[in-house]
């Protein structure tokens, strides 16, 4: 056990302290090297304080709470890493709200609820359904949805496609919110919450949203309904894994074997398990036909013997 | 650092000051129900909510609990600023239970008030009944962290460090009443030259009470002509209610500080040592008293 300078500084002033502003400061300097774009735009100072006001005295409780300096400096970097991914999402979470709320705006199909921020289907009634989260995706899962990269880099979601999509799930939940809408679209397709670039989706422009509703996407790098039973696709979908998803796939039945591999532990283990389907799921179109490629995608991962990774 | 860094920070601990006065582990502190700890070992920690003791084992039942905001999904319950001493509210984890031995235990927290207690040990049937659809005036799935989130991340990462804790438990030795302890194989006043001790020490080490470090059993073993084993077997185990006692998180603190970059357990095992040599007879011994004589090892220590 180590030093124990930032409790003993908060006993005697009834504060924190230099040691906690530092240990802080450092934190942050480390842990904003994970996050490159993020680092071009903001000083690892800056966020290090907006961090602070933000988790207010949960943080300063917790960091008073760790019985000597490494353990809050440890805890430190576990919130200050939570924090910062949920940075880098908040934008295309909002964009990926946006454009959902237009795609709706626009189709025929849809129209407002009398509940402010919800939509139901236009010739449905505007009241809820019981339904389960789990039912609403598996409905989602089944419709073929094409999922595409335009000359942006932005995530495409299939014309026509996610309208029928969002047809079947607003004939089953009745009416819902918008939130919940983006939720499960931002389940269905991971991609859509990816940014290599964090500025990227800051670039968007107006006519890059027209371009999305009037033209086919360019760049189609993903599987056809035509090509479903070639085996090129199952080697698409396996070029488009990441190591951690591909050997998630492979011990999809084994979390616990996962989690030896990943030197992980259990929970981790069953969650990039699910990132992974939903990938999959993705990629493949629908359920069905991510169920048909399964076998080809492990039997590939099998060949690939991947080194583990070291993420 | 700037001048705008530094008056920044002034203005947030102002802002957020702790919730309570952090104050050291006292030598009276007791584990009890409703108290939320830092459980630890080596480099795995979790808060804990503690729903139930088993004194005798030295175990605890708890819940897995988080400091951080936005933390939650379906199966955690949110206690808010009124029902908790923590400003920042608290999500518990009601049907995860675990049960951590006392060795993993440290640091109280904070104490939840009996009422908010019952409602977690009660949980999920004191859960406001809630129909599954709402008036659409709040989404629906609202509380859910997203795969790959930040809340995620920090749920994974506290069930996996809980169940990391649950693996670690103590031997406890359990001395047969009669046994034959094994005699010393050197005697009284060759083992006072042998390693320069006095008489009184040489003692505590014949009755095995005072086990000697690897080093220097290896050199009364080369003396008495025998193999090491023969000299570390005749040390007696603790009694075992001195081993009981150590495992209490009152001495945590200090056994984490003396074990420095060595396993706990051997910390704790060499604290044992001393309080045992201190006492001067082995009848009437009892959890009291053995707390009071580790208090005078350190007592004596720190003078």
């Amino acid at each position: 056990m180590g030093a124990t300078l930032i409790r003993d500084e908060a006993g005697a002033t009834g504060q924190l302290g230099p040691s906690a502003l530092a240990m802080l400061l450092r934190v942050f300097e480390d842990e904003l090297h994970r996050f490159p774009g993020l680092a071009s735009i903001e000083t690892a100072d800056d966020l290090a304080l907006e961090f602070f006001a933000d988790r207010g005295t949960s943080w300063v409780d917790t960091v008073l709470a760790a019985p000597d300096d490494d353990t809050a400096a440890r805890k430190t970097r576990k919130w200050a890493r939570n924090w910062l991914v949920d940075l880098v999402r908040t934008t295309p979470y909002g964009a990926l709200r946006d454009r959902l709320e237009k795609r709706l705006q626009r189709s025929s199909l849809f129209r407002r609820s009398s509940v402010a921020h919800n939509w139901c289907l236009a010739d449905g009634e505007d009241t809820d359904r019981l339904v389960s989260f789990d039912t609403l995706y598996a409905t989602a899962s089944e419709v073929y949805v094409e999922v595409t990269v335009d000359a942006g880099g932005r995530v495409v979601l299939g014309r026509g496609q996610l309208e029928e999509m969002l047809r079947r799930v607003l004939e089953a939940g009745g009416r819902l919110h918008i939130a919940d809408l983006t939720y499960l679209c931002a389940r269905r397709f991971p991609s859509t919450l990816e940014t290599g670039d964090w500025l990227t989706s800051r670039n968007v422009t107006a006519e890059m949203e027209e371009a999305e509703d009037t033209q086919e996407a360019h760049d189609v790098v993903f599987a056809t309904a035509t090509q479903v039973a070639d085996s090129r696709v199952a080697q698409t979908i396996f070029d488009q894994l990441t190591p951690t998803q591909r050997l998630a796939l492979r011990y999809l039945q084994e979390p616990n074997e996962l989690a030896t591999y990943l030197g992980v532990g259990r929970s981790t283990a069953y969650s990039q398990i699910k990132q992974a389907k939903a990938r999959l799921l993705e990629l493949a179109g629908d359920r069905a036909r991510s169920m048909q490629v399964m076998t080809d995608v492990v039997a590939l991962i099998l060949d690939d013997r991947p080194a583990v990774p070291s993420e | 650092m700037t001048n705008e860094i530094e008056d920044r920070w002034a203005a947030l601990v102002a802002q957020f000051p702790p919730s309570l006065t952090p104050r050291p582990a006292g030598i009276d502190d007791e584990v009890h129900p409703g108290q939320l700890r830092e459980a630890i070992w080596g480099d795995v920690e979790a808060t804990v909510l503690i729903i139930d003791v088993d004194d005798e084992n030295a175990e605890v039942t708890v819940n897995p609990v988080s400091l951080e905001p936005g933390v939650a999904d379906e199966h955690s319950l949110l206690l808010a600023a009124e029902s908790v001493p923590l400003r920042g509210g608290v999500a518990v984890w009601p049907q995860v239970t675990a049960i951590l031995s006392f060795v993993v235990l440290d640091g109280l927290v904070a104490e939840l008030p009996d009422d908010a207690l019952n409602v977690i040990r009660r949980w999920p049937s004191t859960a406001r009944s809630e129909p599954d659809h709402t008036d659409g005036s709040r989404p629906r799935f609202g509380a859910e962290p997203l795969p790959g989130s930040g809340a995620a991340l920090a749920i994974d990462d506290l069930l996996d460090s809980v169940d990391g804790l649950v693996a670690i438990r103590p031997t406890r030795h359990h001395r047969s009443p009669g046994a034959r302890k094994p005699s010393f194989p050197l005697g009284l006043s060759d083992l006072i030259m042998t390693l320069g001790v006095t008489q009184s020490e040489a003692m505590s080490i014949i009755r095995g009470k005072r086990a000697l470090p690897p080093g220097q059993a290896e050199i009364v073993a080369h003396a008495a002509n025998v193999p090491v084993a023969d000299v570390t077997a005749a040390a007696l185990p603790l009694p075992e209610e001195l081993e009981r006692e150590l495992m209490e998180p009152r001495w945590r603190t200090v056994i984490r500080q003396r074990s420095g970059a060595r396993d706990e357990t051997e910390a704790r095992e060499e604290l044992g040592r001393s309080a045992f040599a201190l006492a001067a007879r082995d009848k009437g011994a009892g959890r009291e008293l053995w707390r009071q004589r580790i208090l005078a090892v350190l007592v004596a220590e720190s003078a």
